[in-house]
């Protein structure tokens, strides 16, 4: 109040001055121009000083000016030829009169122009405060913003709409929304309805439904929220529409990440599981439902030792303890209770859960149910044990099995030589007995001594093969081994007409010895076992990629299939004495062969001949040679 | 015949395997040594003999060895060796008659000389054709 008054009176002596000082000015003006304009336009300059003041300074400033400037120009402008007549004629009074008149309605006239004028800028002013407050309103909102008049048109549209639409205000306005706003199904790409027609026939505020897309001029498509509402003027009449919509891509993003994360911790095998600082359950997936037998309704909201074995309950408290320090618990491993009773090992990791203000609200647990693993690591403990425990064993066996064939074979000659000797001296000392059976049954003694030196001399010969510790060095020519054994096989060879055909072999890592006792053995068998012709022994050789591949195949009385595993068991025969063999010699070329690395096997039928096929590791070569 | 035979030869047998000694026994008959045969059945034994201590002080070294190497208590070689070492023992032969052995029991038995190593046959007749060896033997050095 005070201030407005102050306000009026600083006014009104603004006002005043300006009024006096304007028609100080005027009457200067006046008296230069005296001598050009004479007594002609006496209130002329306080004319042009009224309007001024009118305009500038209001119609009370003109006032003063226009009474004293006709009081001034009176006395020293209206010239007459007596001097000190003042207002002397009616003329003087009707120019004074006209004057003050026409000058006090321009400027009233001018004074109320200036009026309308100053409260129309005014206005203008205020809408345009207005306007951007709006504008800077909408800019501010992160959302984007469109309205629409009746028909539909764009009336604005922010920084932020015209961004996504890749338009801009400008080319919008006046334009129907659906030019430059097209919405679409995401998943079915089907292009939707309009918002806006909804809102002006329904007055109500709509939505669109989820998995809406815009659909940009150049075909991206951006998931979008968007509401439509109507606007209204004062009286409530619906005069447009305002859509407010936004990219949802980081919340799409975001809730296609929360979705997966949940489906991750539900299909886990592991339990994972979270409680709060108070150690109850907020949450239970159904690897905890798999592990612990509690389903989630069940155990949100329990306290924590629900699952705790009795005695470890106390755990649980330093656990929180820990958490609270925003410790990370690794590999904890504990024992804890089921729903049905039984006790479980799990390990455990346990972190603490932050809240938006990096506060710790409570702890996950990944618990894992190691039960299977800790059984089977005893499991295997044990196996381990017991096998390191059976391969000592088989080793310390197989020592005493060797040194027994060896010391048998060298000691059981002994007493044989003895039968043999004194079965002979025997049959001498009753030379021409008339009973021929007591030479009979010295030939079954020396006969029977025989074959038992024979065995023994095989098995000898086997258990000298497992010997350790040597490393087949030796170059050898398979084909000079095989010139050896058809040496040493002269006699069954020459008697039986067998001929021996053979491709020519490699020079490979072995020991000569080994390759004749298994090539000697392979053949004297394909002619012991020969059928009803001359026997006929194919040896031949194929390289593949890694290994030489032997066979020895002949037109035998073959092997029963059933038989055909069997034939290399040491000492399995499966003749009589009609063929006489030890049953030895096949368990000696397969020790042979394996000792290489190799593998040995025979494919048979009977009556149609055996081929016997074995390999050898061609690390064992030293060079290759053609065949 | 010659000087070999005006007196009985003397030959000192180690030989556990009483069915060898009585085989040695028929070969040296059928190979016509007139011989006595002393015949110890143990390593120890035979060591006594070739050290002459204990009951063997006193007799005189044999006029042929025969040795088998696989003996009880103490074996063949160890009694080979002690012979060897026995300066009285100069100038006797030795034979070894054992079944096959080792390399390096052949290789050490090699090494103190030896006159002749017969393995055990498993002949009649191959058993027989060791007395005529041992004939020679005795015959050689005599």
């Amino acid at each position: 109040m005070n201030e407005q008054a102050e306000d009026r009176r600083k006014r009104f002596l603004i006002n005043f001055t300006a009024a006096i000082a304007a028609t100080a000015a005027a009457t200067i003006v006046r008296f230069a121009i005296a001598p050009f304009a004479g007594p002609a336009v006496p209130f002329i300059t306080y004319f042009v000083a009224a309007l001024i003041l009118a305009w500038y300074y209001g119609f009370f400033s003109a006032v003063l000016c226009v009474a004293f400037g006709s009081a001034i120009g009176s006395r020293y402008f209206l010239i007459h030829d007596e001097p000190g007549h003042v207002l002397a004629t009616s003329n003087d009074w009707a120019a004074v009169i006209g004057f003050a008149i026409v000058a006090l309605a321009i400027s009233l006239l001018l004074h109320l122009l200036r009026t309308a004028f100053d409260r129309r800028k005014a206005t203008e002013n205020a809408e345009r405060e207005q306007r951007r407050w709006f504008e800077a309103t909408l800019a501010s909102i992160g959302d984007a913003v469109i309205t629409t008049d009746l028909e539909g048109r764009v009336v604005h549209a922010n920084s932020v709409a015209q961004s996504l639409l890749g338009s801009t205000e400008r080319k919008m306005s006046g334009r129907p929304l659906n030019e430059f706003f097209r919405v679409i199904d995401e998943v079915s790409g089907e292009e939707l309805d309009s918002l806006v027609p909804a809102v002006l026939k329904t007055g109500n505020v709509v939505g669109l439904p989820e998995r809406s897309a815009l659909k940009s001029t150049d075909g991206t498509t951006i998931p979008i929220d968007d509401t439509a509402a109507p606007i209204r003027n004062a009286g409530g009449r619906i005069t447009g529409t305002v859509l407010v919509f936004r990219d949802v891509t980081a919340r799409r993003r975001a809730e296609e990440t929360v979705r997966l994360l949940a489906s991750i911790v539900e299909s886990s095998q592991d339990a994972i599981i979270t409680h709060d600082l108070n150690g109850r359950f907020t949450t239970w997936n159904q690897g905890a439902e798999r592990i612990f037998g509690y389903s989630a309704e069940e155990m949100i909201g329990q306290p924590a030792s629900r699952i705790a074995k009795v005695e470890t309950e106390n755990e649980i408290p330093e656990v929180l303890r820990r958490i609270q320090a925003g410790e990370r618990i690794e590999q904890y491993l504990a024992v804890r209770r089921t729903k049905s009773g039984q006790l479980i090992d799990v390990s455990i990791i346990i972190s603490p859960i932050y809240d938006e203000l990096g506060r710790i609200s409570g702890a996950s647990k990944i618990a894992r149910d190691i039960g299977a693993q800790v059984r089977a690591a005893a499991q295997l403990a044990q196996a381990n044990a017991a096998l390191k425990s059976s391969n000592e064993r088989l080793a310390r066996f197989n020592e005493d099995l060797e040194r027994f064939a060896f010391v048998a074979s060298h000691d059981l000659q002994e007493p044989l030589r003895m039968m043999t000797v004194y079965s002979q001296l025997l049959a001498r000392s009753f030379p021409g007995q008339p009973n021929g059976d007591v030479n009979k049954y010295i030939d079954y003694m020396t006969g029977g001594a025989r074959r038992m030196r024979e065995l023994l001399a095989d098995l000898l010969a086997f258990a000298e093969l497992g010997a350790r510790g040597e490393q087949p060095t030796a170059s050898t020519d398979l084909n000079l081994v095989l010139d050896k054994v058809t040496q040493n096989l002269r006699a069954s060879i020459d008697e039986t007409g067998a001929t021996i055909r053979a491709e020519h072999l490699p020079v490979v890592n072995v020991y000569e010895g080994h390759f004749i006792a298994l090539f000697q053995n392979l053949i004297s068998n394909a002619i012991k076992y020969r059928g009803t012709e001359k026997p006929e022994v194919r040896v031949f050789v194929e390289q593949n990629t890694g290994d030489w591949r032997f066979g020895v195949a002949d037109n035998g009385i073959g092997i029963e299939r059933e038989y055909l595993d069997r034939i290399f068991v040491p000492f399995k025969r499966l003749h009589g004495a009609n063929i006489p063999g030890s049953g030895i010699g096949l368990a000696i070329c397969q020790r042979v062969i394996e000792r290489y690395g190799g593998r040995i096997w025979a494919e048979s039928e009977a009556g149609r001949g055996s081929t016997f096929l074995f390999t050898l590791p061609q690390i064992a070569r030293t060079k290759a040679e053609g065949h | 015949m010659d000087g070999a035979m005006n007196r009985k030869a003397r030959i000192f047998l180690a030989e556990d395997n009483s069915g060898d000694v009585e085989l040695l026994r028929i070969a040296l008959k059928s190979a016509e040594v007139d011989c006595d045969l002393l015949v110890v059945s143990d390593g120890r034994e035979a060591l006594d003999f070739v050290r002459q201590q204990g009951k063997y002080e006193n007799h005189q070294p044999p006029d042929l060895a025969v040795l088998d190497l696989n003996l009880p208590k103490n074996d063949g070689l160890e009694v080979l060796e002690a012979l060897r070492a026995n300066s009285a023992f100069e100038g006797v032969p030795v034979a070894i008659v054992s079944s096959a052995s080792a390399p390096q029991e052949l290789a050490k038995m090699l090494s103190l000389r030896v006159d002749r190593f017969i393995p055990k046959p498993a002949d009649l007749d191959l058993y027989l054709r060791i007395g005529t060896t041992l004939k020679e033997l005795l015959r050689t050095t005599s």
